[in-house]
């Protein structure tokens, strides 16, 4: 029996002569073992790669509405949300450059991007936010400037020509996105999905209050001591960037509140307010008195 | 090359001139994107509209109906493009068009093979050294062309000093770099330009490319066979 089974082991496992062995694992295989077709031209490539090229199916693009582009840009740059609003509402006229870049540099006095004006504009301009036109108002790129032709010493030459001069305008689309943002709902939002750390909230908002504002040390010093942040464990931080990118508080040298995040105080400190005096236990003496009256 | 005479010499020297002065521009277009100088300096400049060659023709018509455009948005959009082109936006080793040699010749589409060093060698049969602040393989298309513009100052000197047999020796040198090396491959590169560009700039920079050097694989040919 062993003996049998010895010799179909021998049988299943040859040895192989490494000398006869011709698979080379990084060769390239050739287009008939690849079944290819042949009447495809190659277009002059090692391996003929335009083959397989052509046979690549691209799925079709997906269309996207100006409005779910433009969400989609605010969602993937949240910090830069408020730039991009601010740059919109100041393009409700036209603007040419050198006013876009100015709003833009005192947009960016206090804290600077990495972004330059052109890039913010491009960025806006290509989810439909914003659009280029001419001085008339007509779409910039119906109006490019070609090449003037010149003649010098019996030979003609290509200069390049002088494009009318640009601004850039709000859309429809843009204009409604602006006419829906809410700054102060948005954080009244954030107030109730984050309902556990108004406190946290609120003290930050007072603190941004006072006179000159309120370094980020100081924040952190008065702020991160509150009971609430212990488990799970948050720093304030990450509620002072939700207050940051709703515009409830600016940095001009120092945490200052702004006139969206006064109003935000007073509401919360009035829920605070009316939670706390829901949570106050009655003593029963005083509710029978407050019955009898 | 027999001595010229002199209205020949300086015709020819100032071919070499003019030469030397395309292959710098197409080295500088490839090396990096174009900054603020250099759009500067092309929206000064004076493009050929009929050179003979119905490629260069059109890549210089491109470049310069871009360069008539919109200049502040052109740098970020060149930069874009610039990546797109020849660093490209994907996996696959054919999402751009790469600017090494080996990448084209080699079998496996690889960087830093056999043309890198045949490059080298030729550069150091010149006598010239790359310089420590480049920091791509030396078979990059920007080297190349700047190896046959340095060539081709080469050649207007030696015409200039009346060096002929010299001036022959370096038309030798460019003809056979030219044939095996930057002929060999440029083509495929141009090609996936004008796939991916999305500029008319870099389109227009496609062309130029290959209709320079289709005309100046014409003008090794026949000076060298005068």
């Amino acid at each position: 029996m062993i003996d049998e089974t010895v010799h179909q082991l021998s049988q299943d496992l040859a040895v192989v002569d490494p000398s006869e062995d011709n698979y080379d694992p990084l060769a390239d295989i050739s287009p008939e073992e690849q079944g290819l077709d042949d009447s495809l031209e190659a277009i002059g490539y090692i391996g003929n790669p335009g083959k397989l090229a052509s046979k690549s199916e691209v799925p079709p693009a997906l269309e996207k509405s100006p409005r779910e582009k433009i969400d989609a840009l605010f969602s993937n740059m949240l910090p830069f949300k408020r730039y991009l609003l601010s740059i919109m509402e100041f393009c409700r006229e036209p603007r040419d450059f050198v006013q876009l870049d100015d709003f833009v540099s005192e947009l960016q006095a206090k804290r600077r991007t990495i972004y330059s004006t052109v890039e913010f504009c491009l960025m806006l301009e290509d989810v439909g936010a914003l659009s280029e036109i001419t001085e008339d108002g007509a779409p910039y790129d119906e109006t490019r400037a070609e090449p003037v032709e010149v003649e010098r010493d019996g030979q003609v030459f290509l200069e390049p020509g002088d494009p009318p001069p640009l601004f850039w305008q709000i859309t429809e689309a843009g204009s409604q996105v602006l006419k829906e943002d809410d700054p102060l709902k948005a954080l009244q939002k954030i107030f109730e999905d984050e309902a556990p750390y108004k406190s946290v909230f609120l003290q930050i908002l007072e603190l941004c209050g006072q006179n000159g504002g309120v370094s980020i040390n100081e924040i952190k010093e008065k702020a991160n001591t509150n009971p609430v942040l212990e488990r799970p464990r948050k720093t304030v931080q990450f509620f002072l960037d939700y207050l940051d990118r709703n515009n409830a508080v600016i940095w001009d040298d120092n945490w200052k509140i702004s006139s969206v995040g006064k109003q935000a105080l007073e509401l919360l400190r009035t829920e605070v307010e009316a939670e706390a005096e829901a949570e106050t236990p009655v003593h029963p003496k005083a509710q029978a008195e407050g019955e009898t009256r | 090359m027999n001595a010229l005479s002199d209205e020949l010499r300086v015709e020819l020297s100032g071919l070499c001139e003019n030469r030397a002065a395309v292959y710098g521009l197409l080295s500088r277009l490839y090396c990096r994107e174009a900054d603020e100088i250099l759009l500067c300096d092309l929206r000064n400049t004076s493009f050929p509209a009929k050179t003979g060659n119905d490629k260069v023709d059109a890549g210089y018509r491109k470049l310069a109906t871009y360069l008539s455009g919109n200049p502040e948005n052109a740098l970020t959009e060149l930069a874009v493009d610039y990546v797109n082109v020849f660093f490209g936006n994907g996996n696959l080793t054919y999402s751009a068009a790469y600017p090494f040699e080996s990448v084209y010749t080699s079998e496996k589409r690889l960087m830093m093979q056999e043309a890198r060093d045949e490059v080298l060698e030729a550069y150091r049969n010149a006598h010239m050294e790359i310089d420590r602040s480049w920091k791509d393989p030396a078979d990059h298309v920007a080297l190349e062309l700047l190896y046959m513009q340095k060539q081709s100052e080469r050649a207007r000197d030696a015409l200039d000093n009346e060096e002929f047999e010299e001036a022959l020796e370096i038309f030798a040198r460019q003809r056979d770099f030219f044939v095996n090396h930057l002929a060999a491959w440029t083509p495929m590169m141009t090609t996936d330009m004008k796939r991916i560009a999305k500029t008319e700039f870099y389109q227009g920079l496609a062309y130029l490319t290959e209709g320079f050097l289709q005309t100046d694989r014409g003008f090794l040919a026949s000076v060298i066979s005068q």
